[in-house]
């Protein structure tokens, strides 16, 4: 079965000025802005290639009935204590998928968490947070069904709220201290709420103060995940080389950055893009940030 | 005033279309200035020209004394 995604297929609403006239237009996910604006949403419906026949699902389910009732509840499952040799870890507890609560040293539960390999889970939890992790709970959930995980994870996680009424503070919302995030590019900044939206301050005045307020912000051509432009994409590759926080502008969105590209030229007096803004100063494009990259002068301008 | 170099080098990087070059230059009036003013000398000497490029990329702006001792860097490492 062969599954097609269709994107929206770009307009060209410009002549072939730019670079890349084809992929205008379609760079509308940055969600951060100086104006409330509505989140637009993009749900890309799951495909399943492999359409699950009837015998399929009739196993699963009666594989994961098996599971559930196998699996202890929160209170019976014995506490076990994590040795401070982590390599002895993986003949304690182990190497296959399962539920498990992380509790401190006064048995307080920290957290809860699902696995596909528990002990490697708590190697990496002593790891990461050792003032936490003095003893473990598991539950082995031997299948590889996410939804039979979850399930285990749910019902410890209602029992422990029953019993506490409390959330464990490792799953509390906005809680990053369990979760390993993967690394995620800030979006790109949009300096209008769009372009039917009737400014009150002149576009030179967003650029002005966005440029002040932000330590280093790069206007590209494209947005700082998908570059559209080698030039771009260098400094994108740089800034994050240097570790540093930046912002970033993608001068090629009409829709939230509409005239930007002709503004920020008369405000810069620089007639290309990217361009790159240190501490509200034009440091310059490519070749600039490149060449005092390469000479290690941008560490030092990045510091100030 | 317009710009003044000792050493330029101009390549043209278009694959043909004579509208993307790269530029190397040497200029005493470099001296004292940012890479930022040097490259702004550069693009408004060629303001007329930038009508007709498509890209330029000044991949070196250097003052002569930034050139010789370049010059004798890489004659250095050529020897060793």
């Amino acid at each position: 079965m062969a599954a097609t995604i269709n994107f929206t297929s770009p307009t060209k609403t410009q002549s072939s000025r730019f670079f890349f006239p084809d992929l205008l237009g379609k760079n509308t996910t940055p969600t951060l802005s100086f104006y409330p604006i509505p989140k637009s949403s993009f749900l890309l419906p799951s495909i399943s290639l492999r359409p699950a026949s009837k015998s399929d699902v009739v196993i699963k389910r009666r594989h994961l009935s098996v599971v559930v009732s196998a699996l202890k509840n929160l209170s019976h499952a014995e506490l076990v204590p994590v040795p401070s040799e982590s390599d002895a870890i993986p003949g304690t507890f182990p190497s296959i998928s399962g539920v498990y609560a992380v509790y401190d040293g006064n048995e307080d539960l920290q957290f809860l968490g699902i696995s596909r390999n528990i002990a490697a889970s708590v190697v990496a939890h002593k790891k990461s947070v050792p003032e936490l992790c003095s003893s473990i709970k598991f539950g082995v959930v031997d299948d590889p069904d996410r939804a039979a995980l979850t399930q285990a994870w749910k019902s410890w996680m209602e029992e422990h709220i029953s019993a506490t009424g409390k959330v464990p503070p490792g799953n509390e919302p906005g809680n990053s201290t369990w979760v390993r995030q993967p690394p995620k590019k800030k979006p790109d900044l949009k300096l209008t709420p769009g372009r039917h939206v009737k400014l009150t301050v002149p576009l030179e005045d967003l650029i002005d103060r966005l440029v002040k307020e932000n330590k280093v912000v790069a206007f590209i051509k494209g947005s700082r995940s998908a570059p559209l432009c080698g030039f771009s994409q260098r400094v994108v590759g740089i800034l994050e080389s240097e570790g540093v926080e930046y912002e970033s502008v993608d001068v090629l969105d009409e829709q939230y950055n509409s005239g930007l590209r002709e503004t920020l030229k008369k405000y810069s007096n620089w007639p290309t893009f990217p361009q790159i803004f240190v501490n509200g100063e034009l440091i310059g494009g490519c070749d600039i940030l490149s060449s005092m990259y390469e000479k290690g002068e941008l560490k030092d301008l990045l510091k100030k | 005033m317009p710009l003044q170099w000792s050493n330029k080098d101009v390549v043209d990087v278009s694959g043909g279309c004579g509208a993307k070059f790269t530029v190397q230059i040497v200029s005493e009036q470099f001296e004292g200035k940012r890479l930022l003013e040097r490259h702004r000398m550069v693009n408004a000497a060629l303001t007329e020209e930038m009508k007709e490029i498509h890209a330029l990329s000044i991949t070196k702006a250097l003052t002569p004394n930034q050139w010789q001792q370049q010059q004798q860097s890489e004659k250095s490492q050529a020897v060793a």
